[in-house]
C-alpha cells in the first residue's frame, strides 16, 4: 500500500501465554533477525518489496492454477484431518469422527494423556517482551521477561493481558453475608472499605430507628445513591486490584 | 478425497473461517458457496519467527503456504498449496487509494499495555493520531481509555466479525503507520 512506516522499538508488550515463549519462538533464527532489521533500517522502497515477497506477491495469481492446485491438494488428501498426535489409520478417523461429533478439533489433534495435561494446566507463563529488539538483537533480560505464574480459572487467562479480578462471590457467601441492593462492591475491597463502611452504616441506622415501611424504603433508596455514585466514580482503568501482585 | 467426504468435517475446518479467508479463498477463483475448504492458514505474518512455521499444527489436514519457504517447511508435516495471503487475493481486483493521517497499531488490549504505549506516544500526539484496538478479549475497555485521553480509536470489530476485508478498508483511511510488535501483522501493513 505503500504507507510510511515506522517502527516503535521502545515498546514492551505484556501478555499470559501457555508455553514458554522462547521454546515457541525462533529468536536465534537468522532469517527473521534479517527480515526484522530490513523493515527496520530499509528505505520505503525495499521494505515494500520485501513485504510482497512474504505474502507471496511472487506466486501465481491466476484463478485457474489457484483452483486446480487446491482440487488436487484435496484429491490426494488420505485422512479429513491433520493429527499432530501421530495417529494414523483407523485410530485417525475414530479421533475424526469423535472430534466432528462432539465438535472439539483438539481430540484429533492431541493424544489423550496431552488433553488431561491441558485440562490440567497448573501455570502459565506472564512475559513482557520487546519484541521488535528481541529479534534484531537477540533475547536478553533487557528484552524478555518471563514468570511463571499459577494458572487461576477465570483471573490468568492464556491470551489475556492482565490477572483479571476475582469474581464477587455470591450473595450471602461472604462473612458478613450482605450486599447492599445495585452495588457490585466486593466485601474484600480494601480501598472502598471506608465508603462500604459508611454506606453500611448509613443503611443500618434509619433500618434500627424507623420501622415504618416507607421510611425504610428510603434509607435503601439513599444507601443506594451513595454507593452507586462510589461505583461510578472509578474508572475501570484506574482501579486498584487488591488481589494484583505488587 | 471426494467434498461430499470431507462435508462431514467441515465443522472442524474454522482457521481459515477467521477474518473470512474462506470466503476469499471461494470467491477468487469462483468456487461455489460450499465448497469444503480443508485448509489452515497464518493469520498473521510467518517471517520464521516460529518453529516449523506459523500455525501449521492446526487440524486442517492441507496448509495454505504463502511463500516458498514456508511451502517447503509445512510439506514436512501435512499437505500444502502455494497461494498468495489472503490479503493480497482480496487487493487483487483494486488497489486502494491512500488517505492522510497517522495509525497507531496497538498493542494487545490492556490497562499496562495502553498505559506503555500512551506514555511512548504522548498526550499532546491525540489529534492526529487512530489507534487500532485489536479485537481481542476486553477490547471495549482499550476502546474506552483511548477515546478517555481524547484519541480518536477504532477497531476491526466494529461492524461484525474481522475481516481482511476490514483491515484493508480501515489501512487505507491512512498515509501513516506505526506498530509496536512485530509478528502479528506489521507486513501485512506494507503489502
Amino acid at each position: 500500500m505503500g504507507m510510511k512506516v515506522e517502527l516503535l522499538r521502545d515498546f514492551s508488550c505484556r501478555a499470559y501465554e501457555v508455553t514458554d515463549i522462547d521454546d515457541h519462538f525462533a529468536f536465534r533464527s537468522e532469517l527473521s533477525a534479517g527480515i526484522v532489521g530490513s523493515f527496520v533500517t530499509g528505505g520505503r522502497e525495499a521494505t515494500t518489496q520485501l513485504a510482497s515477497q512474504l505474502l507471496g506477491s511472487e506466486l501465481s495469481f491466476d484463478r485457474a492454477e489457484i483452483r486446480a492446485s487446491l482440487d488436487e491438494a484435496i484429491d490426494r488428501l488420505k485422512e479429513p484431518v491433520y493429527s499432530h498426535a501421530g495417529y494414523g489409520g483407523p485410530m485417525l478417523r475414530l479421533m475424526a469422527e469423535l472430534a466432528a461429533f462432539t465438535n472439539q478439533p483438539s481430540l484429533a489433534r492431541f493424544t489423550l494423556p496431552q488433553l488431561l495435561r491441558r485440562r490440567r494446566r497448573h501455570y502459565v507463563y506472564e512475559h513482557e517482551m520487546n519484541e521488535i529488539a528481541a529479534f534484531i538483537e537477540g533475547v536478553s533480560e533487557a528484552n524478555l521477561r518471563l514468570k511463571k505464574v499459577p494458572y487461576v480459572p477465570g483471573q490468568t487467562l492464556p491470551g489475556d493481558t492482565e490477572r483479571r479480578r476475582k469474581p464477587p462471590p455470591a450473595r450471602g457467601s461472604s462473612r458478613l453475608g450482605w450486599r447492599c441492593p445495585g452495588t457490585n462492591i466486593p466485601p474484600r475491597c480494601s480501598v472502598l472499605k471506608s465508603r462500604r463502611r459508611t454506606a453500611f452504616k448509613e443503611w443500618r441506622r434509619p433500618r434500627r430507628v424507623l420501622k415504618s415501611g416507607g421510611a425504610h424504603a428510603l434509607a435503601f433508596i439513599r444507601a443506594d445513591s451513595v454507593l452507586g455514585e462510589v461505583v461510578a466514580s472509578q474508572p475501570v482503568e484506574d482501579a486498584v486490584d487488591p488481589d494484583r501482585d505488587s | 478425497m471426494k467434498q461430499s467426504a470431507l462435508r462431514r468435517f467441515e465443522r472442524l475446518y474454522q482457521n481459515a473461517r477467521y477474518f473470512g479467508a474462506d470466503r476469499i479463498l471461494r470467491r477468487y477463483p469462483g468456487l461455489a458457496g460450499d465448497y469444503v475448504i480443508p485448509v489452515g492458514l497464518a493469520h498473521g505474518v510467518d517471517f520464521g519467527q516460529i518453529r516449523p512455521c506459523q500455525d501449521v499444527i492446526t487440524v486442517e489436514p492441507i496448509h495454505w503456504a504463502h511463500s516458498e519457504r514456508i511451502y517447503r517447511a509445512a510439506l514436512t508435516m501435512k499437505a500444502t498449496v502455494k497461494i498468495p495471503h489472503a490479503v493480497l487475493l482480496s487487493m487483487a481486483k483494486k488497489q486502494p487509494e491512500l488517505g492522510k493521517g497517522r495509525l497507531v497499531v496497538g498493542p494487545p488490549p490492556g490497562p499496562v499495555n495502553d498505559h506503555g504505549l500512551l506514555d511512548i506516544l504522548g498526550r499532546n500526539s491525540a489529534a492526529d493520531t487512530t489507534i487500532l484496538v485489536k479485537p481481542k478479549a476486553r477490547f471495549e475497555h482499550s476502546l474506552r481509555f483511548w477515546e478517555g485521553k481524547r484519541f480518536k480509536a477504532v477497531t476491526l470489530a466494529d461492524r461484525g466479525p474481522p475481516t481482511y476485508g476490514r483491515i484493508v478498508e480501515i489501512f487505507s483511511g491512512y498515509d501513516e503507520i506505526v506498530d509496536c510488535t512485530f509478528s502479528s501483522a506489521v507486513a501485512r501493513r506494507w503489502a
